[in-house]
């Protein structure tokens, strides 16, 4: 056969390489270039992800499921010491303890930005909507640790499976523990508030306090059900307002199956790789994303409820496939579950608010890792330095 | 092309160990499609490093919007181009450059297969109208489409083909001519 004869098949055998010594030799220059690059940048200038934008809805309902998340957690790090009886007492608290569905919403954060959540409960699993993210529903199942988010406009769903996550409680369930445990103890002790009248309405309201936090019920005072509970710690403000127990509810609405005709996704989000260089990575993705290049006013549970209605308009500015994005929404929320999970094993305090990403002379986050003499301080920059108590910066909230 | 948007948006954030399997994925065909645009191996070489070092500086302004391979081919052709112009002597130094090829058997950047029907193939090539030839490389090689080569070239989808074609057609009478020889 002549070689004219099929000369596309031969033109594509006319194929070059390069010798180990070139091959070498490239790929060191290139690499030169690269570290050069590298150098000349600064924490600024790293990779920008502003420019980057996510459309599919799946993901951006994702993102939303892992701000979700980080609530169920923040809400689960609630603890408190409370004190006293009363028999009125014992009244308020006894749906809570017998409850086996309720229906509520969750208020989170200040009035301006507040993120509204209608929780209905049954056992171990949770049907969630949130104000906000239209014809969407999460159902979450606690004891799997598994959600299935719906969009019923787009006719998807996604499975999103958690790991290393430690046992979660709903909301119910978490209320329950809280009273029990306190309840137990013998310096039980709570402030009878006696009736307030609250847009037309009579109410019986106890407050209990511990040394930050402060737990405020109000109930009916004929049915003594509790119709609002009120959490405030110095990192959290929680209103669960609206409060139904042993609600009537349909079985079929905390059903794990997808509707026919919907197209489904997989993914899994593990937080178990938790931790500060992480919690980092979430620091720059909030300022980079969320507040353009400034770091948050706050990182408490008020200011993860205004990313959920501001990140979605930071991410239709990026444009990575559903994979890519579930990768950013996922390093963000293993952010926010190492500061979730941090109040308890020592004291963290937050001041980046106004303070630019790059600026490497102010310090944003300090905190004091478990059993450890010396505190972790962040900069605006996001370098992190050992600094000794004396010389921490002055204490913020 | 999920993996290459993948790497690519990791080495945006950071990741060498990303750049690197970029690097040893296309750089086979990168040198391919320069060398046989420039028909000069050690230029090719350097076209290659160059649109790799270019890449690397600009990655945050990089995005995306096809496959990764298009993407780096468009960037050789054009690196080739500015060669050929900087040479100025594209027609009068082929006769040179096929020399220069086939006595570079040996030299940094060899064929894969080595041939004669290819050498005669790749000598072949050098006689062909630049735009001939681009547009044959970067089909055949870049897996780049018409409609994008067009639009490289800055000339209809039609033309293009047209070039294709008569590219074809010249290499083949080149090669009967010199396998009657």
């Amino acid at each position: 056969m002549k070689p004219a004869d099929n000369i596309e098949k031969l033109i594509k055998k006319l194929r070059y390489k390069a010798g180990d010594e070139a091959h070498n030799r490239v790929l060191n220059n290139v690499f030169q270039a690269l570290e050069m690059r590298k150098k000349q940048k600064s924490a600024v200038s790293q990779p920008n992800i502003w420019r980057i934008i996510m459309k599919s809805p799946i993901t951006k309902l994702t993102v939303a499921a892992v701000i979700i998340i980080a609530v169920v957690i923040g809400i689960n790090q609630f603890g408190g010491r409370l004190g006293s009886t009363s028999v009125a007492w014992a009244d308020v608290v006894k749906p809570i303890l017998n409850a086996r569905t309720a229906t509520l919403d969750i208020l989170i954060g200040s009035q301006e930005h507040q993120m509204v959540i209608h929780d209905e409960v049954m056992g171990s699993r949770i049907r969630r909507t949130v104000l906000g993210v239209k014809h969407s529903d999460i159902i979450i199942d606690l004891e799997q640790q598994k959600l299935l988010t719906l969009d019923h406009a787009q006719k998807t769903a996604a499975y999103i499976e958690l790991g290393g996550l430690p046992d979660l409680q709903n909301y119910v369930e978490l209320l329950r523990n809280m009273i029990l445990r306190l309840q137990n103890k013998p310096d039980f002790q709570v402030d009878d508030r006696g009736l307030q009248v609250i847009e037309g309405q009579d109410y019986i309201v106890f407050v209990a306090e511990s040394d930050k936090d402060t737990i405020t019920i109000w109930a009916n005072p004929e049915t003594a059900l509790p119709v609002r509970i009120e959490q405030k710690t110095p990192n959290m403000q929680i209103v669960c307002n609206n409060l139904q127990f042993d609600a009537v509810l349909d079985e079929s609405l905390f059903s794990m199956e997808v509707p026919d005709n919907y197209v489904i996704q997989k993914a899994r989000i593990d937080f178990k790789e938790s931790s500060e260089s992480g919690f980092i990575e979430s620091l720059r993705i909030w300022a980079e994303i969320i507040e353009d290049g400034q770091f948050p006013d706050s990182i408490d549970l008020g200011g993860i409820a205004e990313t959920g209605l501001k990140l979605d308009e930071g991410l239709k500015r990026l444009n990575l496939t559903d994979q890519e994005g579930l990768e950013v929404a996922t390093r963000f929320g293993q952010g926010l579950v190492f500061i979730r999970f941090f109040k308890g094993e020592g004291q963290w305090y937050y001041a980046g608010k106004g303070v630019k990403l790059g600026d490497s002379d102010t310090p944003i986050f300090w905190y004091q890792p478990k059993d450890s003499q010396t505190w972790r301080v962040i900069y605006g920059d996001l370098k992190v330095e050992d600094i000794s108590p004396e010389n921490l910066p002055k204490e913020a909230y | 092309m999920l993996e290459d948007r993948l790497l690519s948006w990791r080495f945006k954030h950071g990741s060498t160990d990303a750049f690197r399997r970029i690097y040893e994925k296309y750089e086979s065909d990168l040198l391919t499609l320069a060398a046989n645009l420039l028909a000069e191996t050690n230029a090719a070489e350097d076209v290659v490093q160059d649109v790799f070092i270019s890449f690397v500086q600009s990655v945050e302004k990089f995005h995306l919007r096809g496959s990764l391979k298009g993407y780096l081919a468009t960037c050789v052709a054009n690196r080739a181009r500015d060669c050929i112009r900087k040479r100025k002597r594209q027609q009068t130094v082929a006769a040179n450059e096929a020399q220069q090829l086939i006595s570079n058997a040996d030299g940094p950047v060899q064929l894969v297969i080595t041939s004669e029907e290819l050498q005669q193939l790749s000598r072949a090539l050098t006689f062909l109208p630049y735009e001939q030839r681009e547009v044959i490389v970067l089909h055949l090689h870049g897996d780049l489409k018409f409609r994008q080569i067009a639009k490289l070239q800055n000339v209809p989808v039609k033309t293009a083909q047209s070039r294709y074609r008569y590219g074809l057609d010249k290499l083949r009478s080149i090669l009967n001519g010199e396998v009657k020889k």
